[in-house]
């Protein structure tokens, strides 16, 4: 489980796998 | 930040039904004399004394209903159906869809958002990421292969 109140490069950072990268820019998640 | 669920318009004083967009967990005490109605769409949802949660973003393909405790019955066009504890009713989105009664995978993680919490159990990549777009409202951009991989892992 993740906490909600981290901020959504946190939550990238425990989702990121080694096949999974994801960066922001903006108000997007850019996922490749 | 975006808020989690917006209910609108409640009309507590005569006639407490309220229209839900979004999610939202119920703890209602029963009242034979004031019953408590949820709608969503051309959904309706009686409760009878119970805490249920509902699930209805615009962005999902289907609501859920999950029953926690107590009875709701879920009304959808000429169906209804009474939940037991531990059941969710669903329903795609689709016009004549059929409402479909089953055993919740996991209650905990179908509540775990009012305690502030992700809960990701065997969700694919997009089903994930509709659950960041809406918290952090942001929108997702694929642009390589999806990983087939489920979350957690």
């Amino acid at each position: 489980m993740i906490r909600r109140d981290n901020l959504a490069s946190d939550v990238l950072k425990v989702l990121a796998l080694s096949d999974v990268h994801f960066r922001i820019e903006g108000k997007k998640i850019m996922y490749n | 930040m975006n808020p989690l669920y917006v209910i609108h318009p409640f009309r507590w004083a005569g006639y407490p039904d309220g229209e839900l967009t979004g999610e939202a967990f119920f703890d209602i005490a029963k009242d034979a004399t004031h019953p408590f109605k949820v709608r969503i769409g051309n959904r309706l949802i009686e409760v009878l004394g119970t805490s249920f949660n509902v699930q209805a973003y615009t962005d999902e393909q289907s609501m859920q209903t999950t029953l926690i405790n107590g009875a709701v019955k879920v009304n959808a066009g000429e169906q209804s159906s009474v939940l037991a504890p531990g059941q969710q009713a669903g329903i795609s989105n689709q016009p004549g869809a059929a409402l479909k009664v089953t055993k919740a995978d996991n209650l905990r993680q179908v509540t775990a958002w009012k305690d502030g919490l992700f809960f990701f159990h065997d969700n694919d990549i997009e089903t994930v990421m509709r659950q960041l777009a809406r918290w952090f409202d942001v929108d997702v951009v694929y642009e390589g292969k999806k990983t087939t991989n489920l979350f957690p892992v």
